[in-house]
């Protein structure tokens, strides 16, 4: 196995009293795309400030490249980290024309190269004849580019990029993410990036890591962080899901909707109280007048629609319909589980 | 870095310089404290004496009079021009700032070339009705209606700044919560204003406080007067100083009020949202008592003194008179006002930059102290510094190099303010972004801060400019020998009463300082 660009031991970081991140440890390969998935506020972006230098941890080690960046007695100040950062606002150099800011972090370059590796972010960025303007004079999309390929000129060894999409309108945001997640690997780059948009998340990453009060919860690949998920809370901002009590009976959990066939490694011990992860695509859901289940919400999404059902027990778990259906609320169904689909326990 | 506790994070390279800065902004007080102790028994029994006493109750007396005057002409005048569908707005806008321009010593000069015994008025009077005496305007409410017409403009402009921003959506709830248009303007309006009145109020009194050009002129006996004659009539100079240090400490009596009014209110923040359209109001039959209102203010604080200035003027070049030394005294104001723009911004900058950047209690002390200036009136700074500058002599003393850090201690806050407002507009990101990019702290503030910031250091520098050409006691005290600015030969022209002498000086000032006032307003979104 090779060695790994990034390593982050332990790190910590307090403002006053209050943690921002807490004994944080995981590991980065090259070319890999990690992205770092949590609720505003869960530190998140201190974690990224933490990696560039632009904040100090309280304490824990930093090592980019085999290379303490930060630890005992080291402190490398940020413009001697050798990596890039992309923030949410851009932070364009409003002063300088787009050629000025992509040569700005390689000005000890000699002419010609300078010229070859503008000219090489401009084409993949696809900026190539926007070179002379100035940063307002870009859209938004465009002005997310320039910020990319500033930061491509210096060859990083590893991009941070805090919300890089969240300033832009839905329909570019999907297709700025697509031409990014392009380049990135094109250019075999070595990137975290932060989002709370659950779907960047699973769209652009190898690997996702679960946020969540300043701890990572979970890193695993995005499927392994959907189907999973090693705790309620990852279960929750992963995607929509609902919990219902069950007691455990091997390899099943009884519960008031019926017996749910339960993950191999989840198990817990017979007649113990669990609660299961329900996601919206594990029930299958039938009109039936005598069905012990009532639509209590009807949610539709466009694309899909999301009913939220009352189970006998009185708990309330989310279920989704294939096609446009005209079941309404206050209607009786039955709900089963899908023969393949296995469930989530997590002792209480 | 620092590993100092405190002081943790504040590059080295940047933190000795903002603490020589600091220093030398506290000199003066340094230096007038310790004189003050120094100072016998005799000395203070000669300050608390009753007629001490009374120059500082004079002293204040003038300022709060002023004060209020100021914000009775200010209010109204921020209202109509920025509120209400007054004919004219934009012309009442800019003309109700300009008064800004004339320094109050040629205020008063033009009283009393105007108004005074052998003045205009007494000159027409006497030859067309043969008047033999005139009301004596002299003292007290000559000085009070000289510096009020010249100085609203303070609290115009802090008004004029705040009352387009306030959010009109609460106007708005206001109105549909049953407030008739005077209950919207008194319980929502005015209550926002007040922390900008009270700011432009703060400026007019320490204005008001320091001013020594028109008391003297108008021979009313503050504590400047006091302290200009002591120095100039006595050996002793422990009282001198001792008279200073009270006046500071009156200025930071002042300075002290104004924050406990503020901290008393809280800091309004509009809504976010779309930006709406202020509602503008309907004058109806208000609209003609409006205007006169607004063109007896525009006639007494702007144009009756600069046509009583042209008089002077056309008169003496009909009388072919020459006033030799002029174009001397204009590149000496100009090079002054120039060198000390371009001082303070260089001292501002790492002040602001710490104070923003870096906001730890030692960045806090820099900036406060660096903030002197703004609280000591300039006499005080002149008197500390002469008496410095003759006791290390040569090449300090009476050279221009003591007139420029006199006068760079005094409107190095002038120069703070706006490069500070608008390094806190500036988003730390594109500074970190640099950082990323490979550049050091120094090399990021030169290439990216800096130039980020020039929209505020020019403007800064232009304030700096406009002020430190006007600018008189400093001058007057510190100038090197035979070293004629514009601001000197106004003075000595209109204190031995050569009124027509004076004009023509003053009028150049009027201009020259008009060009960095033009800028200013011009920059300023608010009289777009």
């Amino acid at each position: 196995m090779n060695k790994p660009i990034l390593s982050c031991n332990n790190i910590s970081k307090t403002f006053g009293v209050s943690k921002a991140v807490t004994n944080l440890s995981f590991e980065l390969y090259k070319g890999d795309i990690l992205s770092i998935l949590g609720p505003s506020g869960c530190g998140k972006t201190t974690l990224l400030r933490l990696i560039a230098g632009l904040e100090n941890p309280t304490s824990g080690e930093i090592m980019l490249s085999n290379r303490t960046v930060y630890g005992q007695n080291i402190n490398i100040p940020p413009n001697k980290r050798h990596l890039g950062m992309i923030f949410q606002d851009y932070a364009l150099f409003s002063h300088l024309t787009v050629e000025d800011n992509i040569s700005f972090g390689i000005s000890h370059l000699n002419s010609d190269e300078k010229k070859k590796i503008i000219s090489n972010c401009l084409e993949i960025t696809k900026l190539s004849d926007q070179e002379k303007k100035f940063p307002h004079e870009l859209s938004g999309g465009q002005q997310q580019r320039v910020a990319l390929a500033r930061t491509l000129a210096t060859n990083p060894s590893l991009i941070l990029m805090d919300e890089p999409f969240s300033n832009l309108d839905t329909q570019l945001r999907l297709e700025l993410r697509n031409q990014v997640h392009a380049i990135l690997r094109q250019t075999n780059t070595t990137t975290i990036f932060v989002t709370h948009d659950r779907d960047e998340a699973f769209v652009l990453s190898d690997k996702i890591g679960i946020m969540l009060n300043g701890q990572i919860l979970q890193i695993d690949s995005p499927d392994k962080v959907y189907f999973w998920p090693n705790s309620k809370n990852v279960g929750l901002i992963t995607g929509s899901c609902n919990f219902i009590k069950g007691i455990v009976q091997n390899p099943h959990a009884v519960t008031s909707i019926g017996n749910l066939p339960l993950r191999e490694n989840n198990h817990s011990a017979n007649n113990s109280k669990v609660d299961i992860l329900i996601r919206p695509n594990d029930l299958t859901m039938q009109v039936t007048p005598n069905g012990d289940c009532v639509v209590i919400k009807k949610e539709f999404r466009g694309d899909e629609t999301l009913f939220w059902v009352k189970i006998p027990s009185g708990e309330i778990i989310p279920c989704k319909h294939k096609k446009y259906t005209t079941l309404f609320e206050g209607l009786k169904v039955q709900l089963s589980a899908d023969e393949h689909v296995k469930f989530n326990a997590f002792s209480i | 870095m620092c590993n100092i506790k405190f002081l943790r994070g504040i590059p080295f390279a940047l933190l000795i310089p903002c603490l020589l800065i600091a220093f030398i902004a506290i000199i003066p007080v340094l230096y007038l404290t310790i004189r003050s102790i120094e100072a016998d028994d005799s000395t203070w029994l000669w300050l608390l004496r009753w007629k001490t006493l009374s120059i500082v109750g004079r002293s204040v007396a003038l300022a709060i009079s002023v004060t209020t005057i100021s914000i009775l002409i200010a209010l109204p005048l921020s209202f109509l021009t920025n509120k209400t569908d007054l004919k004219f707005k934009k012309i009442w806008k800019i003309c109700s700032i300009l008064p800004l321009v004339i320094p109050s010593y040629i205020g008063a000069y033009l009283f009393v070339s105007a108004l005074g015994p052998k003045g205009i008025l007494y000159q027409i009077l006497n030859s067309v009705f043969n008047v033999e005496n005139i009301p004596n305007l002299y003292g007290f409410t000559g000085a009070l209606i000289t510096i009020s017409l010249l100085t609203y403009p303070y609290i115009l402009l802090t008004m004029n700044a705040t009352i387009n921003n306030i959010d009109t959506s609460e106007e708005e709830s206001a109105r549909i919560l049953g407030l008739n248009n005077f209950a919207v303007f008194k319980r929502i309006t005015l209550p926002q204003l007040i922390p900008s009145i009270l700011s432009g109020s703060l400026l007019v009194a320490l204005y008001t406080l320091s001013d020594f050009g028109v008391v003297s002129l108008l021979r009313y006996k503050t504590l400047t007067w006091a302290i200009f004659n002591q120095y100039n009539g006595s050996i002793d100079r422990h009282s001198a100083a001792l008279l200073s240090l009270s006046l500071c400490m009156l200025a930071i009596l002042f300075i002290y009020l104004e924050s406990i009014f503020r901290t008393k209110r809280k800091q309004y923040r509009s809504s976010p949202g779309a930006a709406k359209v202020p509602k503008i109001q309907k004058l109806g039959y208000w609209q003609m008592p409006a205007i006169i209102f607004c063109a007896a203010i525009v006639f007494f604080s702007l144009i009756m003194p600069v046509t009583i200035l042209l008089f002077w003027v056309i008169r003496g070049l009909m009388n072919n008179e020459t006033i030799p030394g002029m174009l001397e005294a204009s590149i000496n104001s100009l090079s002054l006002g120039f060198i000390t723009a371009i001082v303070v911004v260089i001292l501002a900058i790492p002040i602001s930059y710490i104070s923003v950047r870096y906001p730890k209690f030692i960045s806090m002390l820099i900036e406060k102290i660096c903030y002197t200036g703004f609280s000591l009136p300039s006499i005080a700074v002149s008197i500390a510094l002469v008496s410095i500058g003759s006791q290390i002599g040569s090449p300090i003393y009476q050279s221009i190099y003591m007139l420029v850090i006199a006068c760079a201690i005094l409107y190095m806050p002038t120069g703070i303010g706006p490069i500070k407002s608008s390094l806190e507009l500036l988003s730390p990101r594109p500074e970190e972004a640099s950082r990323t990019l490979g550049k050091g702290n120094l090399a990021t503030i030169t290439k990216i801060t800096i130039p980020m910031l020039r929209p505020g250091v020019f403007m800064g520098a232009a304030i700096v400019f406009l002020v430190t050409m006007k600018e008189l006691p400093a001058v007057l005290l510190l100038s090197p020998l035979n070293f004629k600015t514009l601001t000197t030969m106004v003075w000595s022209y209109s204190t031995e009463a050569f009124f027509a002498e004076a004009a023509a000086p003053a009028l150049v000032l009027i201009l020259l300082s008009s060009l960095p006032l033009t800028l200013i307003i011009t920059k300023n979104n608010i009289y777009k």
